[in-house]
């Protein structure tokens, strides 16, 4: 089993196969409880579907959740100890969509950059990706304007596209070829009719999403050099209502804060959750002096760091993969799509 | 990770949010991505306030006062003390010098079981809510006028259709975003058109269509001027009676500051539009004539005949609707249902197998006033000390002969106890809220507390100790016998996945003859309007926001007392760190002042914990007969240096 | 890998009393192995923490040569400096780091330098100037401008005399407001400027202090013809993490904790948010 290798699995083989990952570790499939779809570890084989829309909670909550604990403390005679928390088994996560795995690359990046976090990378070596390709566009699918789909994204360990009757499924790392290496008897090497298949399903996908929501390009261009009235940025940021809902929900936004707790006199622990630089704590000072205490400020410098060149340069894509959650998370009507419109003017 | 689906215990509009539970571990809060209510969003609150629920101020175990500090103990002895402690006064002073304070931050069933309690056990009909100081006005009003859950009130789903909405009472955009601002703001892209009466901003937000700012004492006169503009245009489209008629024509349309085409234009938008609704914050809009002048504009306008329009009555607690339909108010049973009358209260009496009591009941301000000899009061769900509008009030409170708390949280009120238990903050108990649509919805629970019990569950253990056991084993069951007893409740099935209506019926509408003198400007002596203000920190939830870290970080502590222009401030001759004198008709005080760009020249913003300072300008509180709500008339005030 | 979120623990030695409002406090790790392997470089910061309470980035002020102990000199601010003003010596508290870029001090060897500092700014640049002592030769003149607000506002108020009577160093010392036993330079730093040669041609300036009194200083350079590359301050923003994973110090695309805190002044001007 080598990198790059293309496979096919019947259908109604697939059961077997992740029978067989559920003995290697959690296998955290998409399920449908009150009528949404999550990602979680499946207990039985009934549980999961493989005809989902993309789940609400992104997949990076997998790997850096909303709150974690990074050590706990105490204090006795000897004086302060620490003692670190770490979680984590082996989760192979399967039908994660193109626009998450593509977002789960640049985590990995940002987290590794200057400082490697260990808790992040703690989870991350642990987990294994089998991405499966969007044959059409959900709901508020942008991925084709921000190079993020819906097939062939960055970073998978395993690409699995739906055929019809079978799946055809490319190795995308060494960690994927060793998933499938105890399996072999459940697949076949993939036929050309079957890779001229495919590249059909991914001509007309593309054809399936809705007039190009946003144009990127342009926005780009105008916040690298800074030529966005001010005005405009102000009105915006009037009608944020600093919910942090776009951070939370979207699969590249990494800010967290870090917090002790006390549990009782002489111990507690040290937890780190998500944190949103839409609010305007994020970064005022103990003086009480504020930076960014205008929310027209506040939203101007959020869309600098998903949309400039100065970030693109630095972490090799734009921070969107037009996942569209962020659409459905605004309570003000100022998600991605909407700036990038209203900046067109 | 588990996921629990339940109900932002918040605020009152009852947005779907799953728990995120791991390890039995709460670590976060995401929205239900389906729920009607708030359709997957969710504001920082809703994101935040479950981190309480691992806050260190948690009370950890249940506590009597021994000397000059509360000691931890263990239940039975706190429910021993307890129990002869109201035995003790019941049997040497009677059952009325007793008294029930709930708040409109319980559950319903929480809510039922201690207004039982109150009244079976205790013979005690002093049952009342800690919103007797802010949201009593809207209730009693609107039930009075259009009866409760009517047409008159509208539905979350009818704002998006919203052709047009007066905004008024309360930073509406920024206090209920994901439910009341996103519908607002979507019925704008849609065309609607956005009035916003708000005397606390300079310039409006870019989305507003009409801003008018009267000076808060004016602010009655507008809305009726506004009633009065639609009788004589010809835009009214309900037979107002003459009285009412010959009241509302001294209401004239000028005031200074406010073009009279914006209020006109104003006027006419409401009226002519096919589906108007106006969206107050009931905990903000505290004075009874005020409501009352509301409503009848509403009525005059007809925006209350078809489904589901009207008003929209908000408030911060999560289940204000609730705990009123509950029957915490001194005066009625559970939906409303009269105490003294014989055809309400037989069934009741029979179900319960005792004789109701029969002395009146009092509300929370006649229970402090020390004639009326009330000797030991149960404070349930709520920092009351923190509601509490006047120094003599809380002085009173702090007097009490026998105070027991219960709470989840170690508050101000839980310093004055004389026992205090710990119950089950929302997250690790089951039970029902209702709405402000009226819509009662299930709470879910990521598994029982640690150290607090459900409300209901100690009642029941405080009853068994006076031999008069209620015998309550679950949340279900108690629901049962709130729908046998409460018609308003019987049709209510809580298997329904978003919660259910209540049921509406068509209404009769009241209009109110509103006892105001019209007041169009300040008078030359008190040329400044004071606004006193509920700060983010402080309102409402405020146990919350302190046990949670992001919260508290957000809502930080207002220092300064009051808040003026900067060019009011020039022409003052006041510098920053300067202290300024306010007078009132009433009173003086000296405060310390800071700047703010935001606020509207010629008025003095005060922050609204500052008790001590805020009663002396404002005097005397006033108690309207109707809804036995005491409330404090907004006034002009002189400004200057100290 | 290094976890780079565990603090490691560091008992005080000794605690000297600066101000009314800020200490000094010298530190030396627990355990003694990691005590002989730490080291940090001018102008590097720790974040220092009570347990229980939360962390603060404070600057380290003693001189990298020292390998026994290091100094943070700490004003009182908020809960966690507050919660570090009341531990005595013997006691423990936490620390990450170091962290930041640190000073160029091996880049302006050979040049004149410059450096002014106001009030609570002075600490940060002592890790600057006392290790370029221990290395007199390899600097050319060396002039230290330090202004603070009252003579009882002054730090190191026992080093102080012994720099200015140092031989091959000029110190100034100004305040803004004199009281009856100060005889020296009375007016904010920037009045020291004309009263003394300062060198331009092959000179580096370091300025550290509240951001008002840099803006002032950093004004007065430019005019006297100093070029942006060669004006080295600091950027303070709030900070949590200390190692540019949260986000909170971030301004433009640099973190102030892993690009900076030391910035040039050309640096400073192309970020795209002013304080």
């Amino acid at each position: 089993m080598e990198i790059g290798q293309k496979l096919v699995i019947k259908k109604n083989k697939l059961d077997t196969w992740v029978e067989r990952l559920m003995k290697i570790g959690d296998v955290v499939a998409p399920v449908k409880e009150n009528d949404e779809f999550f990602f979680k570890p499946i207990q039985d084989i009934k549980n999961y579907t493989m005809n989902h829309e993309i789940p609400y909670i992104p997949p990076k909550d997998l790997i850096f959740p909303q709150s974690e604990n990074l050590f706990e403390y105490s204090r006795d005679s000897k004086g302060i100890q620490i003692k670190p928390l770490f979680a984590g088994k082996k989760q192979i996560v399967l039908g994660i969509r193109s626009c998450d795995v593509e977002a789960a690359a640049y985590v990995d990046h940002f987290f590794r950059d200057t400082f490697e976090d260990p808790y992040y990378f703690n989870r991350r070596k642990n987990t294994i990706f089998i991405s499966l390709g969007c044959n059409k566009a959900f709901e508020n699918c942008f991925c084709i304007c921000c190079d993020a789909g819906p097939f062939d994204p960055k970073g998978y360990d395993l690409q699995m596209i739906d055929l019809g009757d079978q799946y055809l499924t490319e190795i995308g790392s060494r960690e994927g070829a060793e998933v499938i290496s105890k399996d072999q008897d459940l697949f076949s090497v993939a036929k050309d009719e079957d890779l001229k298949k495919a590249e059909e399903i991914k001509k007309k996908a593309r054809d399936t999403f809705k007039e190009p929501i946003a144009y990127m390009s342009y926005a780009i261009r105008k916040i690298t050099t800074d030529r966005v009235p001010k005005e405009i940025w102000d009105e915006l940021g009037e009608r944020c209502v600093d919910c942090g809902g776009c951070t939370f929900v979207c699969p590249l936004c990494t800010c967290f804060t870090v917090e002790d707790i006390a549990t009782n006199q002489n111990g507690g622990r040290r937890f780190r959750c998500w944190d949103s630089c839409n609010y305007s704590g994020f970064t005022r000072e103990v003086s009480g002096h504020n930076p960014r205490g205008d929310k027209g400020e506040r939203f101007k410098r959020r869309f600098f760091h998903k949309l400039s060149y100065q970030y693109i340069e630095k972490y090799l894509r734009h921070q969107c993969v037009g996942c569209g959650r962020c659409i459905t998370a605004c309570p003000a009507g100022v998600d991605m799509p909407s700036v990038v419109k209203r900046l067109r003017g | 990770m588990d996921t629990i689906g339940t109900i932002c215990p918040f605020c009152g509009c009852g947005s779907g949010t799953y728990l995120r539970v791991n390890d039995d571990e709460v670590v976060g809060a995401y929205p239900i991505l389906k729920h009607p209510v708030n359709r997957g969003k969710l504001c920082v609150r809703g994101w935040w306030s479950n981190q309480c629920l691992k806050s260190t101020s948690r009370l950890k175990s249940p506590m009597i006062r021994k000397g000059e500090s509360l000691k931890e103990v263990e239940w039975d002895e706190a429910l021993d003390f307890c129990s002869s402690k109201l035995l003790e006064i019941r049997k040497s002073s009677g059952g009325h010098s007793l008294g029930v304070i709930g708040s409109p931050a319980l559950t319903n069933e929480d809510a039922f079981v201690l207004m039982k309690f109150a009244r079976t056990i205790l013979k005690t009909n002093t049952v009342d809510g800690s919103y007797r100081f802010s949201s009593s006005a809207t209730l009693s009003l609107l039930n009075q006028s259009l009866g409760i859950w009517t047409n008159g009130i509208a539905s979350f789903e009818n704002l998006e259709k919203a052709n047009a909405v007066i905004v008024i009472g309360g930073n509406i955009f920024q206090e209920f975003p994901d439910v009341i601002g996103a519908r607002i703001l979507e019925a704008r892209d849609n065309g609607a058109k956005i009035i916003l009466i708000d005397p606390l901003r300079d310039k409006p937000q870019r989305f507003v269509n009409i801003h008018l700012k009267p000076r808060p004492p004016a602010l009655i006169s507008l809305i009726n001027a506004m009633s009065n503009l639609l009788i004589q245009n010809g835009l009214s489209r309900f037979e107002a009676g003459k009285e009412f008629i010959k009241k509302i024509k001294s209401f004239a349309i000028e005031f200074p500051g406010i073009p009279t085409s914006s209020i006109e234009e104003a006027t006419k938008i409401y009226a002519q539009s096919n589906n108007s609704i106006i969206v107050y914050c009931s905990d903000e809009l505290t004075d009874p004539n005020l409501i009352r002048s509301l409503i009848n504009l509403a009525i005059l306008s007809g925006h209350i005949n078809g489904p589901e329009q009207g008003l929209i009555p908000i408030s911060r607690s999560p289940n204000l609707q609730g705990a009123c339909d509950m029957g915490l108010v001194p005066d009625l049973l559970s939906g409303y249902q009269d105490i003294d009358k014989e055809e309400t209260k037989a069934p009741f009496e029979k179900h319960w197998g005792v004789k109701l009591p029969l002395d009146k009941g009092l509300t929370i301000h006649e229970a402090l006033d020390p004639d009326q000899k009330v000797k030991g009061l149960l404070i349930a769900g709520d920092n009351l000390l923190g509601k509490l509008p006047s120094p003599e009030l809380i002085k009173s409170l702090k007097e009490m002969d026998f105070i027991a708390v219960f709470d989840g949280f170690l508050t101000d009120t839980c310093n004055l106890a004389h026992v205090v238990f710990p119950i089950s903050p929302p997250g690790e108990c089951d039970g029902t809220f209702t709405n402000l649509e009226g819509r009662v919805q299930s709470l879910g629970k990521i598994g029982d507390s640690k150290i607090g019990k459900p409300l209901w569950s100690i009642i029941s253990k405080l009853s068994d100790k006076m031999k008069h056991p209620l015998k309550y084993t679950s949340d279900q069951a108690i629901f049962e016998e709130i729908k046998a007893l409460t018609p308003l409740y019987s049709q209510v099935s809580l298997n329904e996945k978003a919660g259910m209506f209540l049921p509406r019926r068509k209404s009769k509408p009241k209009m109110f003859v509103v006892d105001e003198t019209p007041i169009n400007e300040p008078p030359k002596e008190f040329p400044f309007s004071l606004i006193v203000k509920n700060t983010l920190s402080s309102w409402g939830r405020n146990t919350l926001v302190k046990a949670s870290p992001i919260l508290k970080r957000e809502y930080l502590e207002e220092r300064t007392e009051a808040k003026v222009n900067p060019s009011d401030s020039k022409s003052l001759g006041l510098r920053p760190g300067d202290k300024i004198k306010i007078t009132s008709k009433d009173g003086e005080v000296i405060a310390s002042v800071g700047l703010d760009n935001s606020v509207v020249e010629g008025t003095v913003v005060f922050h609204s914990h500052f008790v001590d300072s805020i009663s002396s300008l404002l005097g005397k509180g006033k108690v309207d007969p109707q809804t036995k709500g005491i409330y404090y008339k907004d006034t002009f005030v002189r400004v200057g240096k100290a | 890998m290094e976890n780079i979120y565990l603090p490691k623990i560091a008992v005080v030695k000794d605690i000297f009393e600066e101000t009314y409002d800020t200490k000094t406090f010298r530190l030396s790790l627990k355990n003694k192995e990691e005590q002989t392997k730490f080291s940090f470089k001018s102008g590097q910061f720790l974040e220092v923490g009570v347990i229980g309470v939360g962390e603060a980035p404070i600057g380290l002020s003693s001189n990298p040569n020292e390998k026994e102990y290091f100094e943070i000199t700490v004003r009182r601010v908020g809960s966690v400096t507050n919660a570090l003003h009341k531990l005595s010596a013997g006691d423990e508290m936490c620390v990450r780091g170091p962290y930041g870029n640190g000073f160029p001090l091996n880049e302006v060897k050979g040049k004149n330098i410059l450096i002014v500092g106001g009030g609570i700014g002075l600490p940060p640049l002592r890790s600057l100037f006392e290790p370029m002592f221990d290395a007199r030769k390899e600097f050319k003149d060396i002039l230290i401008l330090y202004g603070a607000r009252t003579p009882a506002d002054l730090v190191y108020k026992d080093k102080l005399k012994k720099w200015e009577g140092m031989k091959d160093l000029r110190m100034l010392i100004s305040v803004d407001v004199g009281d009856k036993s100060w005889k020296g330079n009375v007016g904010v730093v920037t009045t020291l400027f004309p009263k003394t040669k300062i060198h331009i041609e092959n000179t580096v300036s370091f300025v550290c202090g509240p951001p008002i009194m840099i803006k002032f200083v950093i004004l007065e350079l430019l005019k006297m013809g100093f070029s942006e590359e060669n004006i080295i301050s600091t950027l303070e923003r709030y900070m949590k993490c200390g190692v540019g994973k949260c986000g909170h110090c971030a301004i433009g695309h640099k973190y102030i904790c892993t690009d900076g805190p030391v910035f040039s002044y050309k640096q400073i001007k192309s970020f795209p948010e002013k304080e």
